[in-house]
């Protein structure tokens, strides 16, 4: 794959690593960071992975940076600090502050299947977990959301 | 309770800053370029004029190709689409690199892990293997079952042991040819661990339950018309749970068509007509007069928290055919 093409691969996906980060690392300017740096290790990887298999792999390279940024800066984020946005959807809000809530284990498979559209199968394989693993973990995902949200909207 | 769309989902969190992007192409521009990549380009510069012409007429080929699409949508159990889609097709799409030498390690230790389960598990016996890989540790099971060549003693066990829906009536010359059960454990039954070894690799766990601690929670039955190898009737049946059941879809393609249909004693039911090939189907859903509590398998013996029960509620009934029309299929669950 040449440089064109890798970054016409890379920006067609940076949207979802993008908030595959945030949603790990809260803060978006350490989410710009993984992004940033996950391109170098992309680059050097991407030759070896199977055609169609590339947004997984991606995936899998900025969830790892994300990782060495939490221990390198060993920071812990407020849950409830969000970034400054324009008009934000109350509800949305809402919505993520539930997502938050949730233990990152049951929150980027969430995320993964609900928010980014990959396969059982791909986000299996990007957290490095069975398949049977990451139906159980989405299974509970979306109990604790239920519940919280039928909580939130009776309080 | 509000669902949210992916796009929804996405709004939760920010879209890259222009600032973002262009950071990310000087990243780019600066990578240090491939050997692999300065050979091609080398390479290139040698091309013949007969080979220019040949890549750009293969090129083109391809483009057309890649512009045909067919139509997918998706609906819910009242035949509404929840999502519709153009999916691509073309040459380019099949196109798989041959894997790498770690991929093929992998990929060796998944099959000798299947083979394991298959050869060394007997089919009433739970099998649990697990290895290392270069993506983490991976695993595999192999639920219980049971294989039946009689009819009799198929809906003799089921009645005894199950609450799934059975078929009351089949069309003049299908005959029986075969069924299989699913089988887990009650809530409050065991696995009882029979063996544990090695193999190379990868480490394989045998377990039993006892009769009485059994739950049927699928069958799958398979009718033929006598004489006929290609007219077969597909009958099978799964306890699921209240999700699993809201959120059961239907893909259709072109030349595919769904209708909402009524089936005595069946909350849901779904007509799905499929042409070329020729291909009807009956998917139906019943609600439970209780729920059924299953223990979570041994695969899930290892979580760090406890896991709860799976609660079954409903069952979700399939029947399909490429000979029997639908109002046929609808026959097969009528009430005695």
């Amino acid at each position: 794959m040449n440089k064109i093409a890798f970054e016409e691969l890379y920006m067609q996906q940076l949207p979802g690593l993008f908030r595959l980060a945030q949603s790990i690392l809260r803060q978006p300017a350490d989410a710009e960071d993984a992004v940033q740096q996950a391109v170098l290790q992309a680059w050097q990887q991407i030759d070896t992975i199977q055609s169609g298999k590339e947004k997984a792999y991606l995936a899998r390279i900025v969830i790892n940076e994300c990782h060495n940024i939490q221990r390198l800066r060993q920071r812990t984020v407020p849950v409830t600090v969000f970034p400054e946005r324009i008009e934000p959807e109350t509800k949305i809000m809402e919505l993520r502050d539930v997502v938050e809530r949730l233990p990152e284990k049951l929150r980027l498979p969430f995320l993964l299947v609900y928010m980014e559209g990959y396969s059982s199968q791909e986000a299996a394989s990007v957290i490095g977990i069975t398949l049977f693993a990451l139906k159980l973990r989405l299974k509970r995902a979306k109990k604790s959301l239920r519940i919280e949200l039928r909580e939130e909207g009776e309080s | 309770m509000k669902q949210y769309t992916q796009s929804e989902l996405q709004k939760m969190y920010m879209e890259p800053s222009e600032e973002l992007k262009d950071r990310i192409h000087q990243e780019i521009s600066s990578l240090p370029i491939k050997e692999q990549e300065e050979n091609i380009v080398k390479k290139k510069l040698s091309f013949s004029f007969v080979s220019v012409i040949a890549i750009l007429l293969i090129l083109v080929a391809v483009a057309y190709a890649a512009t045909e699409v067919y139509h997918r949508i998706r609906i819910n159990w009242k035949g509404e689409t929840v999502e519709e889609t153009e999916v691509p097709i073309g040459p380019e799409a099949t196109v798989v690199p041959p894997p790498d030498a770690q991929m093929l390690s992998d990929e060796d230790l998944s099959r000798m892990a299947d083979e394991l389960l298959q050869n060394s598990v007997a089919e009433d016996e739970y099998g649990l293997v697990s290895y290392e890989t270069t993506g983490g540790k991976m695993g595999g099971a192999r639920p219980i079952q049971k294989t039946f060549d009689s009819w009799d003693e198929f809906r003799e066990y089921m009645n005894r042991s199950s609450e799934l829906t059975l078929p009351t009536w089949i069309p003049d010359g299908y005959e029986f040819q075969e069924a299989k059960v699913g089988i887990s454990c009650k809530a409050d039954g065991e696995y009882t661990l029979i063996e544990e070894r090695q193999e190379g690799a990868i480490t394989l766990k045998r377990y039993k339950i006892d009769d009485s601690d059994s739950v049927v929670v699928w069958y799958y039955i398979n009718y033929r018309e006598s004489g006929e190898d290609n007219h077969y009737l597909l009958v099978s049946s799964m306890l699921i749970d209240d999700q699993e059941a809201d959120e059961r879809t239907f893909d259709l393609t072109d030349g595919q068509s769904a209708s909402v249909i009524t089936v005595p004693g069946i909350d849901d039911a779904l007509a799905i007509v499929r042409n070329d090939p020729a291909y009807n189907s009956l998917a139906m859903r019943r609600n439970l007069n209780h729920s059924i509590e299953c223990r979570m398998d041994p695969m899930y013996a290892e979580a760090p928290v406890p896991i709860e029960p799976a609660v079954f509620t409903c069952e979700n009934i399939d029947v399909s055919s490429p000979w029997l029309d639908i109002e046929t299929l609808q026959k097969i669950f009528t009430p005695e």
